[in-house]
């Protein structure tokens, strides 16, 4: 509707601009005609009068004199001066047949006065001794008289306002017209642009002034879902193809581990060889949290994990892990401190509380995985009422996350092609990945905050 | 059948490798009356022929998946199934367990993982509570006897009543007994799963349960508080 009426009064203001502009210059070319054959026009008059006055009587006749003759040949090819009773007293260069006549009679003469005189256009002068006849060659002047009722001419003003104003009222109206024509061409054209953006399929019928544009822009809607269906089809072949593969490794590693631990129990054997199975034991576990990380990550990544929403306290979750780390037998030299505030402590969040937990649960064995001679880790929590969410700080005094780590995550940001260069080097992020991954599937935010003195600083902030 | 180590348990996997792993794992760990299958077909005839106590069933078989094969088990067995299985989706989980499965493990898994899960499985179904070896209905702190059955704390020839609620939140902490039990294990013990707000509640009752257990409630050497977190018992050769 907003954008019916700014192409109303578009098209409505260009109107009137244009018939604005028109007319100035129409007027203009008007106004310089005007001036042009006014000029001329008075010319005459002023040179009728002037030849007028250059005739005289000498006493031996009337005469022309020589500056008379010049302004009379300038425009006219002959003149005659008629007296009170209508004859020939005076002449110039008079055409025969005029000359012939002698003399005109009262009606004659009032006939040509305004009009022609054997097709001369003639103009007339006062005379001292008479009317003073000039006329200009056949076919060189159009004369014209206008006469209207005076009645007429006062209801003039009125009569002009109400056609400048029907005029006015006509000029919106088409153009209104136009304009709303031209919307309705536009309307389904940007309703189809707008369904673009919300990559939704289009179908703009391809008729109308726009057809082209129509079925260009069903084309453009064709493509990017074909796009779509090959960027759907190529994520779910990685994630299969990671899930496949992770299920191969299985098998293999459950004998690895097996035996392993087989070994690692094996009291006939040495106790090097122990440790070294009880190490090979180890390291297959740690495979195991890999292969489950690609896989938990690359469904993420491609939103093939569906979350399974419930309602559960996040104070509560919190409080599980911590016990369970200290249930595990956490060394002493690492110490779990939660600050909760009240409103935190009875709050409910919506939310896979399984796959938070994994999170949470990352963001300390992280802590105390980096810092293997023990760490002060807080976890604190509180809730931002009015923005309807709630931020969790896990902080720890320990080594903190090398620069590179971050610059990893940051880069993930952009797009596959501007960080696949240089993978090669990078340092493994999984751990700290998955945790954001978990968090923005939750409407949430991660971010590593600058370490005060010492530490990592990394704050969560998830919506309720 | 006198022990869980005479249960007769059936291992069905198509990798020969993890089959001999396995039963080397439970012929270490005492239990003799083992065998093998490496198709469901074969699966079928030892269901028959060996009448298993526990069957350990892998999903991917090369003549068809395990959980068919339950399926269709189910309709004539109802011999306890523990699923070790590669596959560790969360659907295949749900499904194993969907279709009446005691237990899934998910390979690679750690030996000690999967005897604790089959040996419960046993006991569960050959040893219920009564039938075996006695359940544990006291528990000694110090000089002091926790009884539950009758509720009563005993010590030196006297005798003093606990309350339901006292006694909900000790037999929570006895069975994590050496572990913390956070606010809200012990309160949703109590109070059910709307416990918000019975925090402090719980803190009363801990003080009351410390004045009856404890020699110097001031000072307790059983019932310890976890700062922030919840409670914990002491073990035995912990305590001072």
């Amino acid at each position: 509707m907003k954008s019916l009426l700014k192409i109303i009064r578009r098209y409505v203001f260009s109107a009137y601009f244009i018939i604005f502009l028109i007319l100035m210059i129409d007027f203009a070319a008007y106004a310089a005609l005007v001036i042009h054959s006014s000029g001329t026009s008075s010319n005459k008059r002023y040179r009728i009068s002037e030849i007028s006055s250059q005739l005289t009587d000498t006493g031996q006749g009337l005469s022309l004199s020589p500056e008379g003759e010049r302004m009379m040949d300038a425009d006219y090819i002959w003149g005659m001066l008629l007296n009170e009773e209508g004859t020939i007293v005076w002449s110039r260069n008079l055409p025969e047949s005029i000359a012939r006549k002698g003399a005109f009679s009262v009606p004659e003469t009032a006939s040509f006065s305004h009009w022609y005189l054997e097709d001369y256009p003639v103009y007339v002068w006062r005379h001292d001794n008479g009317l003073l006849v000039l006329g200009r060659p056949v076919g060189s002047f159009w004369k014209l008289t206008l006469e209207q009722p005076v009645s007429i001419l006062r209801m003039l003003p009125g009569y002009l306002l109400f056609v400048v104003l029907s005029n006015l009222f006509l000029i919106s109206l088409l153009a209104a017209l136009a304009g709303r024509n031209l919307f309705r061409a536009i309307r389904p054209i940007m309703n189809g642009i707008r369904s673009l953006e919300k990559k939704e399929a289009l179908s703009i019928p391809e008729n109308g002034i726009l057809s082209d544009l129509a079925a260009s822009l069903n084309k453009t809607s064709a493509l990017l879902a074909e796009q779509a269906r090959q960027l759907n089809r190529r994520d779910e072949a990685r994630t299969q193809w990671i899930s496949g593969v992770s299920h191969d490794i299985r098998t293999p590693l459950a004998l690895i581990m097996g035996h392993a631990q087989e070994l690692e129990n094996n009291t006939a054997l040495s106790d090097q060889a122990r440790e070294e199975a009880r190490i090979i034991k180890e390291q297959s576990l740690r495979i195991r949290q890999l292969i489950e990380d690609l896989n938990l990550t690359s469904k993420l990544e491609y939103q093939s994990c569906p979350l399974r929403i419930a309602s559960f306290r996040p104070a509560a979750l919190l409080r599980q892990i911590t016990a369970d780390y200290l249930n595990q037998g956490l060394p002493e030299s690492y110490e779990i401190q939660l600050n909760f505030s009240q409103a935190f402590m009875g709050l409910r969040l919506e939310g896979d509380e399984q796959l938070l937990a994994r999170a949470f649960r990352n963001l300390i064995g992280n802590s105390i995985r980096h810092n293997p001679d023990g760490c002060h880790i807080t976890i604190a929590a509180s809730v931002c009422a009015g923005k309807k969410n709630c931020c969790l700080l896990f902080a720890d005094d320990g080594a903190g996350i090398p620069r590179r780590v971050i610059q990893v995550l940051e880069q993930q940001r952009e797009p596959e092609e501007e960080h696949g260069k240089g993978q090669k080097n990078q340092p493994h992020v999984m751990g700290l990945k998955i945790v954001k991954q978990i968090v923005e599937a939750h409407g949430g935010k991660m971010e590593i905050l600058p370490p005060g003195q010492k530490g990592c600083r990394i704050a969560i902030t998830l919506p309720f | 059948m006198n022990s869980i180590y005479n249960c007769r348990l059936l291992m069905v996997d198509d990798y020969l490798e993890i089959r001999r792993m396995v039963t080397g794992i439970l012929r270490q760990r005492g239990f003799s009356c083992l065998e093998t299958a490496a198709s469901c077909r074969e699966a079928g005839e030892k269901v028959r022929s060996f009448r298993p106590d526990l069957m350990i069933l892998d999903v991917m078989l090369p003549d068809g998946d395990g959980f068919s094969f339950m399926k269709e088990l189910r309709e004539w067995s109802n011999v306890p199934v523990l699923f070790l299985s590669a596959k560790d989706e969360d659907t295949d989980r749900l499904t194993g367990l969907g279709l009446g499965a005691d237990d899934y493990i998910t390979k690679p898994f750690l030996a000690e993982e999967l005897i604790l899960r089959l040996t419960a499985i046993l006991k569960r179904t050959y040893f219920p509570l009564g039938q075996g070896a006695p359940a544990r209905t006291t528990l000694t702190l110090g000089r002091r006897t926790i009884n539950f059955d009758s509720g009563m704390v005993e010590w030196e020839g006297r005798s003093q009543a606990l309350t339901a609620k006292e006694l909900g939140i000790l037999k929570k902490l006895a069975e994590n007994k050496g572990n913390i039990v956070t606010f809200d294990s012990l309160c949703q013990a109590v109070w059910g799963d709307d416990y918000f707000g019975y925090e402090n509640t719980l803190m009363v009752h801990i003080r009351r349960l410390r004045a009856k257990i404890e020699e110097d409630p001031s000072r307790p050497a059983w019932l310890l508080t976890a700062r922030g977190l919840g409670y914990r018992l002491t073990k035995e050769e912990n305590a001072r």
